[in-house]
């Protein structure tokens, strides 16, 4: 039985988290989305980002949303995880990426990271694009799920 | 039943192959290592470089190795893999990989490409380890071949 985790801030979720999501449970037995509390400094909520993110998973049984603190590595453990499912995106993101690996190798290194390369479609998402662009007035509708684009319109709208 | 892939030259295989491979197997239920049966010239030849890599994970359960020709996914699919199996040494590495695994996902969407991080020892450039690292007098290369030599004479 194998369990991966996908740790992120998902700030908030995006296609692009989606589609890793929903390949990373293809892959393996199940797999549990780690939401990274964050207190303060984030447009959505603990709360908020961890509901987002389950509405847009609803239709896959083996996935799970939690948030959590810490250590990525105790999460995992915690979970019986030993797998940790990141995406990359473009060659900007990949030595950050390394780096976080090797670190997370060395304190736990029964823990697997795996990486999945995101869909040539997705590869300009990211949280930060996505609010920044948001902020401005630009409607999201097709890079995010439906009812996070709808989310995103209520937290930059006058009304 | 999910069986992975792991394709690549081999020539020879190194500690970081194994690495990876070990990796691989623990995460999936079968992994057929794929030596590619290239026309090129290569130091070992096919059948030298699949018996290489078969003697270094004999003690693994559920890997097997193989010699391929053609395209990886359609081999792949002839293994009914769902899943390519690739290790990334360092970022220089992975603009390579990037244009790969999208090329092979527009080829064939239903096969997962999943990346491995070398391990942090293994990072230096090791393709070449057995060339420049002397092993008791003969070079790496030599010594691969004469260990070769002796197990299957």
């Amino acid at each position: 039985m194998t369990v991966a985790i996908f740790p992120g801030r998902f700030d908030p979720v995006t296609i692009g988290h989606v589609d890793i999501a929903r390949r990373a449970a293809s892959l393996f037995d199940r797999l549990v989305v780690a939401v990274y509390e964050l207190r303060g400094g984030t447009l959505f909520s603990t709360e908020e980002r961890v509901a987002l993110f389950e509405e847009a998973v609803q239709d896959l049984p083996e996935v799970t949303v939690k948030s959590f603190s810490g250590l990525v590595v105790d999460f995992a453990k915690k979970e019986a995880a030993h797998v940790l499912v990141r995406g990359i995106r473009a060659v900007t993101g990949f030595e950050a990426e390394f780096d976080m690996a090797l670190m997370n190798k060395r304190m736990a290194p029964e823990i697997e990271s795996v990486y999945l390369m995101t869909s040539l479609e997705h590869l300009f998402i990211s949280g930060s694009r996505i609010r920044e662009v948001a902020s401005l007035g630009y409607d999201v509708t097709e890079l995010v799920p439906a009812h996070v684009a709808k989310a995103l319109r209520g937290k930059f709208s006058d009304g | 039943m999910t069986i992975a892939l792991y394709p690549d030259r081999f020539d020879p295989v190194t500690t970081g192959h194994i690495d990876i491979a070990r990796r691989a197997a623990s995460l999936f239920d079968h992994l057929v290592v794929a030596v590619e049966d290239v026309p090129s010239r290569t130091l070992f030849s096919t059948e030298e470089r699949v018996e290489l890599f078969a003697k270094a994970v004999e003690d693994l359960d559920g890997v097997t190795v193989k010699a391929f020709s053609g395209l990886v996914v359609d081999y792949a699919r002839k293994e009914s893999a769902s899943v390519l199996v690739c290790g990334i040494r360092a970022v220089a590495g992975f603009e390579a990989e990037f244009g790969r695994a999208l090329m092979n996902k527009r080829m064939a969407p239903e096969i997962e490409s999943v990346y491995l991080m070398t391990s942090a020892e293994l990072a230096p450039p090791l393709r070449h380890a057995g060339l420049e690292r002397p092993m008791g007098g003969l070079s790496g290369i030599g010594a691969a071949k004469e260990r070769l030599r002796r197990e299957t004479s």
